[in-house]
């Protein structure tokens, strides 16, 4: 491992620019300003279930309860002798469909007395009465804007935005059923730092981390860059506002790498790599990335991967070859975007180093509480890669404390492999586009169900 | 927790051995000449599992059909061995193997698994001759189950699992039986009853693969047996049995039926 810092050399085509560019937010916030559209946290909405997480347990079915349907034309009175004749109790009847749920007697199990019922002549169906598994929707109260995670067709965005396609997203509530990520698995931001006091991530930084851009021990977010791509990886989430961080309970070790403009140079880039890894990080995010090649940049990524850290890298938004590191394809999750209808970002970057995608147009974030000013409330609509890839990132810590003996490079495969192929009517398979799919936390966390 | 399988062998053993003919001076009732016999025994039960797992959605169920071959050999009268060989078909539900690099699931549409089937069954005597009679019956099953490959779908590339469960069953009680009718036996069979195995999961998804052997445990270690041996003639016998597993929320059940024939 020889990688130096070596400012000096830097040449000005190493420049790197987020690669969330700056107009998709100014844009987002002239519109705002245009419209009022700013959305508003509604304080008296009640938490579900005492604030805790709903979710199907126990039982798959109804013990000692069976549901039977007969026939439409069988009358009452022979649906109770039949009823009778079993030793069954009606619970409740839904007439519309002639359809009973019963309470069978102690000495028969569900099984049993479901296939005794099916053989009688007037009955249509009978069979457990099966439990459905809720999905894990957080209290957050933005979290109706975030299509990525939930899709229902909602719009999008300020009033008067598009409307999603419905399940064009990552299967996020489905796969928190399964996890939420664990507070010891960290989530490196290398990027423009964050801010520490907003109130829907303050509380899961594990330091004040390290900004290499003005070389001090203070990362705080001058941009606005970092914050935002931090809250899509692991904002505060079901805390009763804001929005929703992929990885729940997962922390965040900030570090700055760019100045106030957004630029870096690559020895910090390095420099952040290498001290992240060394410093707890079991995931990087990389939202930033320049068009020129460089060893060092690879060694970094390759010192951070060989010591067990997953890496997620934008793949870029200028509609070329991937940018780096995204396209050091061996050490990263080269990240491309799609929208809100599963399509692939126009301006999302293209080649074989693309893994997989997430969604990248008008993404719901935090951003600094300086931001918009006191008028508004510190959240933004943002577009880019730099949006997708911690949509990966936070994926990929999830997995990270779910299955801490999975190694990096099974990780990275785990994502690839249970990505949708969402552009499989054009590029049917892995593509240059969105490499295997669009990225589906579902079938990475959720058990796969066997079937004969 | 680890030993009682051991244990429970080990407890059957004891039972064979304290039943052979030089451990009881006393002999049985006179249920028929020495020789062998040899019939078809099929048993069906549905077992709820204990897998010791704190992430359990569904509860774990295990149901399985037997079938077997048995030749039996009656020492003395009251004293008998029968060895079985056959083949099972298992169906397992609510299994999730969390530590593959995939989570999979097997549940009632996973389909059954086959597997080879063997089994020894001892029975002895212990009071006889009168209107009621007490009988020690050990019991020992396992099943050598057979691989069963299944696709993993919904991925974006090709996938698959192969699954192999290997389980033995233990039991052994008192047969208590009535003899006051002509050529029907009564029977009550309470026993401890001991069910537990193993189910490994093989995982390959491209590069990705991964193992996992998930120990099996049957929840109830208690089971009632109720039946009755026919003599349908002198040489042709009947027994049928239902049994009941009693555990906490539920009972589990099993039937069973076998013919005889004495030549």
């Amino acid at each position: 491992m020889t990688v130096l810092k070596r400012k000096s050399l830097v040449i000005p085509s190493l420049l790197l620019v987020l690669l969330a560019s700056g107009y998709s937010f100014q844009r987002v916030r002239a519109e705002r300003a245009r419209e009022g559209a700013a959305p508003t946290i509604r304080r008296s909405i009640r938490s579900l279930n005492g604030g805790l997480p709903l979710r199907a347990e126990g039982p798959r079915y109804a013990p000692g309860q069976v549901l039977v349907r007969f026939k439409p034309e069988i009358r009452t009175q022979l649906i109770d002798a039949t009823l009778a004749r079993y030793d069954i109790k009606k619970i409740k009847r839904i007439s519309r469909l002639n359809l009973y749920q019963v309470r069978i007697p102690d000495w028969a199990s569900v099984e049993v007395m479901s296939y005794a019922l099916s053989q009688n002549p007037d009955v249509v169906y009978a069979g457990p009465n099966y439990s459905a598994r809720i999905m894990v929707t957080p209290n957050d109260t933005l979290f109706r804007y975030q299509y990525a995670l939930n899709n229902t067709g909602q719009e999008i965005g300020a009033p008067g935005s598009p409307s999603g396609k419905p399940k064009a997203d990552i299967k996020a509530t489905a796969g928190w059923g399964e996890a939420k990520g664990t507070a010891e698995t960290v989530i490196a931001i290398i990027d423009s730092g964050v801010d520490f006091e907003h109130p829907d991530i303050k509380n899961k930084f594990i330091s004040r981390g390290r900004d290499f851009a003005n070389d001090d021990w203070d990362a705080t977010d001058d941009n606005g860059h970092g914050t935002y791509v931090a809250g899509i990886a692991a904002a505060d989430t079901n805390n009763d506002e804001g929005m929703a961080g992929v990885a729940w309970n997962c922390r965040i070790l900030p570090v700055k790498v760019t100045d106030n403009e957004g630029t870096a140079w690559y020895d910090d880039v390095i420099d952040g790599i290498l001290w992240a890894a060394d410093n707890g990080a079991h995931v990087i995010n990389l939202s930033l990335g320049g068009d020129a090649p460089d060893d060092s940049l690879r060694d970094a990524l390759r010192y951070a991967h060989d010591k067990g850290v997953v890496i997620a890298a934008s793949a870029g938004n200028d509609d070329t070859a991937v940018f780096y590191p995204a396209a050091y394809d061996a050490y990263c999750l080269a990240v491309a975007a799609t929208d809100y209808d599963d399509a692939r970002a126009s301006w999302s970057c293209f080649g074989p180093e693309v893994d997989v995608a997430a969604p990248g147009e008008w993404v719901l974030s935090i951003v600094p509480t300086w931001y918009w000013g006191p008028d508004s409330l510190p959240y933004a609509f943002g577009s880019g890669t730099s949006s997708s890839a911690p949509h990966v990132a936070g994926l990929a810590a999830v997995i990270k404390g779910l299955k801490p003996w999975l190694t990096v490079d099974e990780i990275m495969n785990v994502i690839r492999y249970s990505s949708d192929d969402v552009n499989s009517g054009e590029h049917s398979g892995r593509d240059d586009y969105i490499g295997y799919g669009r990225i589906n936390m579902e079938k990475a966390l959720v058990p796969i169900k066997l079937s004969k | 927790m680890k030993y009682r399988p051991i244990l429970c062998c080990a407890l059957i053993s004891v039972v064979l051995v304290a039943l052979t003919p030089q451990a009881f001076g006393q002999a049985g009732p006179d249920s028929g000449s020495p020789g062998f016999r040899a019939g078809l025994r099929l048993e069906y039960f549905s077992r709820t599992l204990d897998l010791n797992e704190e992430v359990q959605d569904i509860i774990p169920k295990m149901t399985a059909l037997l079938a077997s071959l048995v030749l039996e050999y009656e020492f003395q009268p009251g004293f008998s061995l029968a060895a079985h060989v056959g083949y099972n078909s298992s169906t397992f539900d609510g299994l999730a193997f969390r530590r593959l690099p995939y989570s999979l699931e097997i549940d009632s549409d996973s389909g059954s698994m086959g597997g080879i089937l063997l089994g020894a069954e001892v029975e002895k005597s212990v009071v006889g001759g009168g209107t009621f009679g007490v009988d020690i019956l050990g019991q020992f099953f396992a099943s050598l189950g057979l691989n069963k490959e299944w696709k993993v779908s919904g991925l974006a590339v090709e996938g698959s699992a192969k699954g192999k469960p290997v389980w033995m069953k233990a039991s052994v009680g008192p047969v208590l039986t009535y003899r006051g009718w002509e050529g029907i036996t009564p029977f009550l069979y309470p026993r401890l009853d001991y069910l537990w195995g193993t189910f490994e999961l093989e995982q390959t998804v491209q590069d990705l693969k991964g193992n996992e052997k998930k120990d099996l445990k049957g929840k109830s270690q208690f089971g009632l047996g109720l039946g009755a041996d026919f003599e349908l003639s002198s040489s042709l016998r009947f027994r049928g049995e239902a049994s009941l597993y009693p555990l906490r929320g539920g009972t589990d059940y099993s039937f069973m039926v076998q013919t005889l024939l004495a030549f």
